[in-house]
C-alpha cells in the first residue's frame, strides 16, 4: 500500500511529520518509533537499506555525546567540567529525534521512484508561484534534473564506449589522465548540446519563466484518504504529547 | 488558409536565398544533401534562430500578421529525430499537457483532454510514467500527439521517422494523415518512400530550393534521380528486392579488397618497400589466397555463441563464420544493437560461452578481442571525441606520424564523403550526416577480421549511402555483422538474415529464402 499512496500524500506527509517530531517529548517519540518499525514492517522494506544509517548514527551519537554530555560550571574554562547525566540524556533525546527523521525519509525513499519524488515535492510549490514565479521554474528545474541527469550518465557511458573502441587504455597514469581529461571535453559539448535541444523543446512548446505547473493524473484512491487520516492523527498525538 | 511565405531566406553560407510558399493543409517533403541546410531551414522556420536575411511572413486569408500577435511556438510546430531526447515532461501526463497548460486551459480541462490524448494514442494507463519507459517508437507517437494537441497551423518534422521501425512509423503518420487538414507538414527526410507519399517535393542544393512539383514525378524521373541525388523508390524497382547471388568462387587472381588496397597505399605511398606480413594487420596470405584456401577459411567459425545467456536480455546460441555476412534485423528494442555489444565484448555471457577466432571471450582476453573486432555504434556520429575531424579518425597516431601521412590520410577520407576542407574542423560544427560519414572512416581506419555495423547508414543521403554500399560489397573477405532496420539495406550483401524479437533470434534464415519469411519480417516492423 505504501508504494501506491500518492507522491504528495508521502512528501506532505514526511515534511509535516519532520517538523513534528522537533516538537514532541518522549513519549511522541516512543509512539512514532512503533509506527515506525510497523510501516517497515508493513511496507516489506529488507532491513539492510537502514546499514548505512546505523554508521552515520554511531557516529553522530559519538559527536553529540562528546559535546551534549560534558558540562562545565559558569565562569570556568571548559577543561574543569565533567560528564553529566543530564548532558548525555539530552544527547540521546536529540539522537532519536535524528534517527526517526533518517529513517522516516529512508523509507520515503525506498517506497516512492524518484520521479515520484520530485513530482510530489514540486507540486508543494505551486502555492508559493503565487508569491513569486521562481517557484514555477524551481520546481521546474527539479523535475528536469530528474531526467536530465539519467540521459547525461547514458549519454557518458557512450562517450566512454567510443573511446574504448578506438585503442587500447593506457597503462601510465599520466597517460591515463591526459585520457579523461580529453574525454572531458566531449562530454561537456555532449551536455551542452542536449541542454540546447531541451531548451529548443521547451520553447517550441511555449515555455516561459513562472508559468510551470505539475501535472499529476494519480487518481485520489480510498489509499491516500487512509494515509491522510493517519498522517493526521499521528501529527495530532505528536503535539498533543509535546 | 493560413500560408507562410518564405521569402529569400539566407543563414551563413548555408542558406543563399531559400524562397517557397506552404500553406495550411499541404504535405511537403523535403529532401537534400547532408549539411545542406534542412535542419538549418527548420529552425529558421519554426523561429528557433533568425536568418541573417530575408524574412518568414505569416498571412491569414491573404492578409498579412505580425508574428507579435500570434504565438509562433503554437503556430509552427517542431518534431525532431531522436525519441529518447525530445521529451520534456516527467511523466506521459505532463508530456502531453505541458503546451496545453502554457496557452493558458484550466488545469482540470486539461487533465481530462491528456486522458483522452493517451487514450487515442496507445497509452492510455500509462499517464503517470515516465517516458523513459516507453519504446522508441511510442516516445515519438507521444511527442508528436503533444505538438498536435496545440494545433499548430504548420508542423515540421525533421527525419522525426528516421529512427523508427516500420511498425512505430505507419502509427506515427496515421497521425500525421489524420491532422493533415488542419496542419500544413514539412517533412524533412532523406527516405524516398516517404517523400512520395507527400503532396510536393522540394530539393536543397547550393543553398536554393529547387521545387520538383509532385514527389511522384520527380522521384520517378531517373535523370532527376542522379542530378539531385535523390535515390530510387524500391516499389519501382523491383530489382533491389533481389538478393545476392551465391558466392562463384574464381579459380583466378585473388584481388584485395578495397580497404587492403588502401591501407597497402597509405604505407607504400611514402617510399617505403611493399610491407611485409608483420606490417599487415590483415594477413597477407588472405589477399592472395586462391579458392580452396578460401573455401576452409569460409567454413572456420569466427563467432560461437554457445548456449549463451545475459541476463534476460539476450540469449543466442549461433555460429557465424569467416567471410559470412549476417543481416540482422527485428523491432526497436529487441535486442540487435545488444548482440553486437556482446560480439565485442562490452558485455559477457552470464551462462554459456562465446568464443572469438576459438577462444572464449572473457575480461583477460578483450584486448585481443578489440583487436580483431570493430564495431560502429549507434548514431555513432554523435559520439566523436576527436579534436578534429583529422584527429578523431586518426586518434592515437602521434603527432610526428599523422603530418608525415597526411596526403594519403586525407585521400583515405575522401573515399567516405570527407573533403580535406573538412579535415581541420571541429567534429561539433559539421551536420549529423557528414559527423556519421566520420565516423564511419575512424571505426574502417584499420583493417578488422570482424566487423559489427549498428545502422551505419542512419542520417546518411543517399549519395553517400550508395557509397559506403559499394564499399561494403568490395568486403567479402570480411566478417560482418550488419543491424538495421530496412532489410533492403542487405539484401544485396547479406548471406544469412538474423531475425531478432526479445533478445532471441527467432529466424535464422539464406538469403535466397528470404522471401518466403517476407510476411514474418514485415510483421516485426522490418522494412521490406
Amino acid at each position: 500500500m505504501l508504494h501506491h499512496l500518492d507522491p504528495r500524500v508521502k512528501v506532505g506527509g514526511l515534511a509535516f511529520l519532520s517538523l513534528l517530531l522537533t516538537l514532541t517529548q518522549w513519549q511522541g517519540l516512543a509512539l512514532t518509533s512503533f509506527v515506525f518499525l510497523g510501516l517497515v514492517a508493513f511496507s516489506r522494506t529488507p532491513m539492510k537499506i537502514y546499514r548505512s544509517l546505523i554508521v552515520v548514527l554511531v557516529w553522530m551519537a559519538l559527536f553529540y555525546g562528546l559535546a551534549a554530555g560534558w558540562v562545565w560550571p559558569e565562569n570556568r574554562a571548559f577543561w574543569y567540567g565533567h560528564w553529566s547525566l543530564t548532558g548525555f540524556v539530552q544527547a540521546a533525546d536529540m539522537l532519536w529525534r535524528i534517527a526517526l527523521v533518517f529513517g522516516l525519509t529512508r523509507l520515503y525513499t525506498a517506497v516512492t521512484m524518484p520521479l515520484e519524488q520530485g513530482m510530489g515535492i514540486a507540486y508543494f510549490f505551486n502555492p508559493l508561484i503565487r508569491v513569486t514565479p521562481k517557484a514555477a521554474d524551481f520546481a521546474l528545474m527539479l523535475t528536469l534534473t530528474l531526467r536530465f541527469i539519467p540521459l547525461i550518465v547514458e549519454e557518458a557511458l557512450i562517450i566512454w564506449k567510443a573511446r574504448a573502441l578506438k585503442s587500447e587504455w593506457p597503462q601510465s597514469w599520466l597517460k591515463q589522465s591526459w585520457e579523461l581529461i580529453q574525454l572531458i571535453v566531449p562530454l561537456i559539448l555532449l551536455s551542452l548540446r542536449r541542454a540546447e535541444e531541451l531548451a529548443e523543446n521547451l520553447m517550441s512548446r511555449g515555455y516561459a519563466s513562472g508559468n510551470y505547473q505539475t501535472l499529476m493524473l494519480h487518481e485520489r484512491t480510498s489509499e491516500d484518504l487512509i494515509g491522510v487520516i493517519i498522517i493526521g492523527v499521528w501529527g495530532v498525538l505528536l503535539l498533543a504529547l509535546r | 488558409m493560413k500560408v507562410l511565405q518564405v521569402r529569400n531566406i539566407r543563414h551563413g553560407n548555408t542558406l543563399n536565398g531559400v524562397s517557397f510558399d506552404w500553406h495550411q493543409g499541404e504535405i511537403i517533403a523535403l529532401m537534400g544533401a547532408n549539411g545542406s541546410g534542412k535542419s538549418t531551414l527548420a529552425r529558421l522556420i519554426a523561429g528557433l534562430i533568425e536568418p541573417t536575411a530575408g524574412e518568414i511572413q505569416l498571412t491569414v486569408d491573404g492578409a498579412s500578421c505580425a508574428w507579435d500577435t500570434v504565438r509562433r511556438w503554437q503556430e509552427i510546430g517542431l518534431v525532431g529525430q531522436h525519441p529518447r531526447r525530445q521529451t520534456i515532461g516527467a511523466t506521459v501526463a505532463e508530456e502531453l499537457g505541458f503546451g496545453l497548460l502554457n496557452l493558458g486551459h484550466d488545469i482540470r480541462w486539461v487533465r481530462n483532454r491528456v486522458r483522452e490524448l493517451a487514450s487515442s494514442i496507445g497509452l492510455g494507463g500509462k499517464e503517470d510514467q515516465s517516458p523513459s519507459t516507453l519504446s522508441g517508437g511510442e516516445r515519438q507517437r507521444l511527442v508528436t500527439a503533444a505538438i498536435l494537441a496545440l494545433q499548430p497551423s504548420f508542423l515540421i518534422l525533421d527525419e522525426a521517422l528516421t529512427m523508427l521501425d516500420a511498425r512505430a512509423q505507419a502509427n506515427v503518420l496515421e497521425l500525421l494523415f489524420q491532422a493533415q487538414t488542419e496542419t500544413g507538414q514539412l517533412w524533412i527526410t532523406h527516405d524516398p518512400e516517404l517523400a512520395i507519399q507527400a503532396d510536393r517535393l522540394l530539393v536543397i542544393e547550393n543553398g536554393t530550393l529547387i521545387d520538383m512539383g509532385e514527389p511522384q514525378k520527380g522521384l520517378i524521373n531517373t535523370e532527376m534521380q542522379s542530378q539531385y541525388g535523390l535515390g530510387e523508390v524500391y516499389s519501382s524497382n523491383p530489382i533491389s528486392l533481389v538478393p545476392k547471388h551465391p558466392l562463384i568462387k574464381d579459380a583466378g587472381e585473388q584481388r584485395p579488397s578495397e580497404l587492403v588496397q588502401l591501407k597497402l597505399n597509405i604505407e607504400t605511398s611514402v617510399g617505403e618497400s611493399t610491407p611485409t606480413e608483420a606490417e599487415h594487420e590483415v594477413p597477407l596470405p588472405l589477399v592472395e589466397v586462391g579458392v580452396s584456401r578460401l573455401d576452409e577459411l569460409i567454413s572456420k567459425p569466427v563467432l560461437e555463441w554457445r548456449q549463451t545467456k545475459y541476463e534476460s536480455r539476450l540469449a543466442l546460441d549461433k555460429v557465424v563464420r569467416a567471410g559470412e555476412f549476417i543481416g540482422i534485423v527485428g523491432p526497436s528494442g529487441s535486442g540487435k544493437t545488444t548482440l553486437l555489444d556482446s560480439a565485442i565484448g562490452f558485455i559477457l555471457p552470464t551462462e554459456g560461452q562465446l568464443l572469438l577466432c576459438g577462444e572464449q571471450i572473457s575480461k583477460s582476453s578483450l584486448k585481443a578481442v578489440r583487436q580483431k573486432t570493430r564495431l560502429v555504434l549507434q548514431e555513432a556520429g554523435e559520439y566523436l571525441i576527436g579534436r578534429s575531424v583529422y584527429h578523431e579518425v586518426f586518434y592515437g597516431d602521434q603527432g610526428r606520424d599523422q603530418a608525415v601521412d597526411k596526403q594519403a590520410r586525407l585521400s583515405f577520407l575522401e573515399r567516405f564523403g570527407i573533403p580535406a576542407s573538412l579535415a581541420e574542423e571541429a567534429p561539433e560544427r559539421l551536420s549529423g550526416g557528414e559527423r556519421q560519414k566520420v565516423a564511419l572512416a575512424a571505426a574502417l581506419r584499420t583493417l578488422p577480421e570482424v566487423l559489427l555495423l549498428d545502422e551505419p547508414l542512419l542520417g546518411l543521403d543517399i549519395m553517400s549511402r550508395a557509397s559506403i554500399q559499394t564499399m561494403i560489397s568490395n568486403w567479402d573477405d570480411l566478417t560482418i555483422l550488419y543491424v538495421t532496420h530496412d532489410l533492403r539495406e542487405v539484401l544485396q550483401y547479406a548471406d544469412r538474415l538474423w531475425l531478432v524479437e526479445n533478445g532471441n533470434v527467432v529466424l535464422d534464415c539464406s538469403i535466397q529464402s528470404w522471401k518466403e519469411h517476407q510476411e514474418q519480417f514485415r510483421a516485426s516492423g522490418v522494412r521490406c
